[in-house]
């Protein structure tokens, strides 16, 4: 089974970049994603500014943490990047899949993002063709726990 | 082995022989040739035949060195106006300089191992002298290794001493002599710390000679035992040349101003790359530390963000200015593990980790266009 646990997508947000002082855009999609990850039950840090990288977000559910980072290189191509942040022995890969079915939802109901497609790690983009979901319905939570 | 005098004689005869046969053959085949086209050609005794043939085999060697001469002077001047070429286009001229100047880099790695080794081997044989016995025998008088230790010791303390008294007396002196190091070093280092060569073929030839500088530092820094003031130095090694080259940035497709954005020197403020990354839960002390921070001093933003694509797998790019950034699509390719490692790790965590395995140093040096397994 295939794991995509990063998106490229484009968004409608408005360039919140402070160029002068080297802050990257994304801040609002940060606020954005914060919000509607909370409602969904997660703890979600405030934006934290990752410098070259855009802003990350710290994400808990329970004692658990997960992780993800927001570039936006421009409005028609922007990254989110994603890390199961469990513990590295035994990683809670059932709640990373929930994670990013939530993540995918968050990103198709607001109308702002737009995505392009999911991606593995370490895929190039230009040269991967990018999936619709970020894994197959079949490896949906529950089926396995990786 | 060596030759006798016997088998020298016997070689000389026998090369006397095969040119007296080769230049007969020689004389009989254009003898031929003059009776087949009806020319004259009179060689009444073999001592004539001889000669002839000895002539024509001078002048068809004259011939060949002659076109040789003439190919090899064509060459030249095709690498003379390749050169011309190179140093008439802007972008080309960098890109052939930061060539040279890596090259360098890599000579210089070299030639610090070598001087390593050498520095080694010299090591190891004034140890045996000083542990054997017999040493002080062998030597002339004086030359022991026990006398040069003994020497080399009381120089080294003495000469320590005159110029603690004197830095006392006047410190400015020190202040002076800390300078002219310092300025010293950043000549042989800096390539913006001298004038530019005046000519093409110069300037690549000035810019290989700081690379070997670099180069050689960089092993030498590599090879200490632990991390220090000298290591942290030695983060912005190689990585000058860049700051104010706006139309590096305009090549790569950036308008003007953000091309000018890039080519600026990287913040101070700005927070470089992770070596371990900051989501890892680092203590702060150490995550954000000389030691886990890559941010070579001098180097252009554009530059950085480059470095910055290879080492970081998660690092894709970035916006510039409103401008899109993209580290695949300037055709940048991401290191592997063992180039991340390398070009990825600061200096100082180098030179604290690497001790004389970072003589490993050379060997790990990874090329640039290495890529990332997909």
């Amino acid at each position: 089974m295939t794991l995509r646990q990063n998106v490229q997508f484009c968004s409608a947000f408005p360039n919140d970049a402070d160029y002068d002082l080297d802050v990257q855009p994304g801040r609002n999609i940060a606020e954005a994603l914060k919000a509607a990850l909370s409602r969904r039950g997660y703890r979600v840090s405030e934006p934290i500014n990752g410098g070259d990288h855009g802003w990350e977000l710290d994400v808990w559910r329970g004692r658990k943490r997960l992780w993800l980072q927001i570039s936006v290189l421009a409005a028609d191509e922007c990254y989110l990047m994603t890390e199961n942040m469990t513990f590295w022995l035994w990683p809670d890969m059932d709640l990373f899949r929930s994670f990013l079915r939530d993540l995918q939802s968050v990103l198709a109901e607001d109308n702002k993002f737009c995505v392009t497609g999911w991606f593995s790690n370490g895929a190039s983009v230009s040269a991967t063709e990018l999936a619709d979901a970020p894994f197959t319905p079949e490896a949906a939570p529950g089926s396995r726990r990786g | 082995m060596r030759e006798s005098i016997s088998e020298f004689m016997d070689r000389q005869n026998r090369k006397a022989a095969r040119f007296g046969r080769e230049a007969e053959a020689a004389a009989h085949e254009a003898y031929g040739k003059s009776i087949r086209l009806g020319q004259d050609l009179k060689l009444s005794s073999p001592g004539d035949v001889i000669r002839h043939g000895a002539q024509l085999l001078q002048d068809a060697e004259d011939r060949a060195a002659r076109t040789v001469s003439r190919k090899a002077e064509e060459a030249k001047a095709q690498a003379r106006g390749a050169l011309r070429g190179v140093a008439q286009n802007p972008v080309a001229r960098s890109v052939a300089i930061d060539t040279a100047r890596k090259a360098g880099n890599v000579g210089g790695v070299v030639r610090g191992g070598v001087h390593a080794a050498k520095g080694l081997v010299d090591g190891a044989t004034f140890l045996g002298r000083l542990v054997d016995p017999y040493d002080p025998l062998r030597s002339a008088p004086g030359q022991s290794a026990a006398e040069q230790l003994g020497r080399g010791v009381v120089n080294t303390g003495r000469t320590g001493v005159d110029y603690l008294r004197k830095g006392v007396a006047d410190p400015q002196s020190v202040v002076a002599d800390v300078t002219n190091a310092a300025g010293q070093w950043r000549r042989e280092l800096d390539p913006s710390a001298t004038p530019a060569a005046p000519t093409f073929e110069g300037e690549l030839r000035r810019n290989f000679n700081i690379g070997q500088n670099q180069g050689e530092l960089a092993f030498d820094v590599g090879s200490l035992f632990v991390g220090g003031p000298a290591a942290k130095a030695v983060k912005g090694l190689e990585r000058v040349s860049n700051v104010g080259n706006v139309e590096r940035y305009i090549a790569q497709g950036f308008s003007p101003k953000a091309a000018a954005h890039l080519a600026e020197p990287y913040p101070e403020w700005g927070m470089g790359h992770h070596f371990i990354p900051r989501r890892m839960g680092l203590p702060e002390n150490y995550a954000d530390s000389v030691f886990n921070v890559l941010k070579p001093e001098g180097i252009s933003r554009g530059d950085f963000y480059e470095l910055h694509y290879k080492v970081d797998p998660s690092y894709k790019g970035g916006s510039v200015k409103g401008e899109k950034w993209n580290g695949e699509a300037l055709g940048l390719k991401k290191y592997r593990l063992a180039g991340r490692i390398w070009h990825g790790s600061p200096p100082p965590l180098k030179a604290r980790v690497g001790g004389l395995g970072a003589g490993a140093g050379a060997a790990m040096y990874v090329p640039d266009d290495e890529e990332e397994g997909r």
